[in-house]
């Protein structure tokens, strides 16, 4: 178990570098001059052509025109020797650190949100229509997951907006601050993991219901109830908990799109806005933090497999 | 006094491909304390008849037929009754033991679930589950107890549902094929376990098997399955020592204490049951009657019958 941790730890440091190596490289291979987008997002008025002395003001206060390597090689030390994540371009050299936990707070009380009502509408509806398959009540919940799976959750989001911010006028259109405002970009968000989820329940739940363990216990004269809570349920939801545990990840890195239509702070919106200014630190710093929170989350999953499935032991 | 009595017992399955008709014109009956093997090569039917009298078939077979429990008839039983006798009247010894246990549960709870649903604390129903299992040798029963199914060998499962089955005091116990797939010694511990169940008050054994060497060992009475019917029916003395259906010569003549001699051919498809005798086709003394009329299973006294146009032939 302890060789088993260190191993998966040991995976994580080099995931987390790997992936901020590769963010930094590309940021630079994308055309157009790092120290000219970053001027045009910190001086007001500057619409045409930036000047050569701005740019090399600029590039020297940043040491931008060090080879790239040896600018990753400074941000990654600093990282490692002094867990600092660098300071931004664009924000008047706020360290990195301080953005990325204003962000962060919002994007993991949203996803927390949105993860619970996938969990508490997704997993009792699912095995509902195990238990009633192919009943009328099974035939129209699963044709609501189809729709919404097939529409986008932008689409969704905003006639969630017209429905319920703008005609019935119940809650705001967007913002961030009181407990109304999470509840569009929540729904919107776990609208389509909640569909996945109920069929994904349904199909494990369907399949074990078949096995001859559920057929024995029928044998032994269990009740229905004790069987299905005793039995049923908790070997249905084994394959689920990586499906959750894949969804609350992304969650978790921020979803670009929906926190753009709700103006939620999240981490997703501060990444977009910094890939627009090149601020390169912001940028790294991001995926450093995304990556890291998917691995632990999908970590955590899978040594919760360790507890509840007694056939998993890690060597 | 009679406790089971089967009559007519037919079971067929609609499939894409056909109906396949698994059990045909099933009759036997069973008194209380006896033990009674359903015999016959895999795909005969037998599993089916065991699965009919305690109600577990798939929802899609076609039953027709009687089943009379203690006088009760059990095809016509409602659930909620039927609920009532499974368990504590009619135990399965379940085919498969490693598919039959729930892979998240610890062995003790495997067993204690069924007193803790009749009302028992846990550490009661935990204490009565250890006496179970010593009961059918699992020793040292309280560390097997707190193990999962999955740190047990393939005869330790199979005695692990055996002592489900004789949790509570039922009268009948059908046990699906308990030595498939064991190798000697764990089948030589599931007959002893068997056996002990056996000599205890007013147990009849329902034993389904091919494995013949048990169905010697255990049974009173022994019915031959062929192709979902019975050939022959009789004590077990008198089917092992005269037999005289074709095929049961032949499965006897196939144990290995007999010289071990197989049997040439197939059991016909159970979608296309043949017009006359199923077995004409294996049969070394088959005549023309064979091939055109099906036998009747003719009880030639009160031990047993034969179904067959030439009996005792070979």
């Amino acid at each position: 178990m302890h060789y088993y941790l260190i191993k998966r730890f040991g995976f994580l440091v080099l995931t987390i570098i790997a992936a901020s190596a590769l963010a930094y490289f590309m940021l630079h291979a994308v055309p157009g001059e790092t120290a000219e987008n970053v001027a045009r997002h910190t001086i007001v008025g500057i619409e045409d052509d930036v000047s050569e002395l701005v740019k090399a003001e600029i590039s020297s206060k940043y040491n931008l025109n060090d080879p790239i390597w040896v600018q990753y090689t400074n941000w990654l030390s600093g990282l490692i020797f002094h867990g600092d994540l660098g300071s931004s371009y664009v924000y008047k050299d706020t360290s990195v650190m301080t953005l990325i936990s204003l962000a962060l707070g919002p994007t993991i009380i949203l996803a927390i949100a949105s993860m619970l009502i996938v969990i508490v509408v997704g997993i009792p509806l699912g095995m509902y229509c195990a238990v009633h398959e192919n009943r009328p009540s099974d035939l129209i919940v699963r044709g609501a997951t189809i729709l919404s799976i097939s529409f986008p959750s932008f689409w969704l989001a905003l006639m969630l907006i017209l429905v319920f911010s703008l005609t019935l006028d119940l809650l705001p259109v967007a913002g961030y601050g009181t407990p109304a405002n999470i509840v569009l970009p929540a729904v919107a968000l776990a609208l389509h993991p909640t569909a996945v989820v109920i069929r994904i329940v349904r199909t494990s739940m369907l399949e074990t219901l078949g096995q001859q363990y559920i057929t024995f216990a029928i044998a032994k004269g269990l009740s229905f109830g004790h069987i299905l809570w005793n039995h049923a349920i908790k070997n249905a939801l084994i394959p689920v908990l990586t499906l959750l545990g894949v969804y609350f990840g992304n969650l978790l890195a921020g979803t670009v799109i929906i926190e753009n239509i709700f103006a939620w702070p999240g981490i997703g919106n501060l990444l977009i806005s910094s890939v627009d200014a090149r601020d390169i630190p912001v940028v790294t710093s991001c995926i450093v933090v995304i990556v890291a929170m998917f691995l632990i989350v999908n970590f955590v999953v899978d040594l919760s497999y360790h507890f509840i499935d007694p056939r998993i032991r890690y060597e | 006094m009679t406790l089971l009595s089967v009559k007519d017992l037919n079971v067929c399955f609609p499939t894409g491909e056909g109906i396949v008709h698994a059990s045909r014109d099933v009759s036997f009956s069973m008194e209380s304390g006896e033990v009674l093997g359903l015999v016959g090569e895999t795909g005969s039917g037998k599993s089916v008849i065991g699965q009919a009298i305690i109600r577990l078939l798939p929802t899609n077979a076609n039953i027709t037929g009687t089943i009379a429990f203690n006088g009760q008839e059990l095809t016509t039983l409602k659930d909620d009754a039927m609920h009532a006798l499974r368990g504590r009247v009619i135990s399965l010894v379940p085919q498969n033991p490693s598919g039959s246990l729930d892979p998240l549960v610890r062995n003790g709870m495997q067993i204690g679930e069924i007193f803790i649903e009749r009302g028992m604390t846990k550490n009661t129903a935990w204490d009565k589950a250890c006496d179970l299992l010593v009961a059918v040798g699992l020793i040292p029963s309280d560390r097997i107890a707190k193990e999962y199914p999955h740190e047990l060998s393939g005869g330790m499962r199979q005695r692990l549902t055996t002592s489900i089955a004789i949790a509570e005091k039922s009268c009948l116990i059908i046990a699906d094929e308990p030595t498939k797939g064991l190798d000697y010694h764990a089948r030589e511990t599931t007959a002893r376990v068997l056996s002990d169940i056996k000599t205890r008050d007013n147990v009849s054994l329902l034993l389904i098997t091919h494995d013949l060497y048990l169905a010697e060992h255990l049974c009173d009475w022994i019915a031959v399955l062929y192709a979902g019917e019975i050939v022959e029916i009789g004590p077990a003395g008198q089917i092992f020592n005269t037999p005289r259906h074709p095929y049961t010569q032949a499965l006897i003549r196939a144990m290995p204490k007999n010289g071990l001699v197989p049997l040439d051919g197939q059991s016909p498809s159970l979608m296309a049951i043949p017009k006359g005798c199923c077995f004409a086709d294996r049969c070394s003394c088959h005549s023309e009657i064979c091939s055109k009329e099906h036998p009747d299973l003719i009880q030639e006294s009160l031990n047993g019958g034969v179904r067959c146009h030439h009996p005792s032939c070979n």
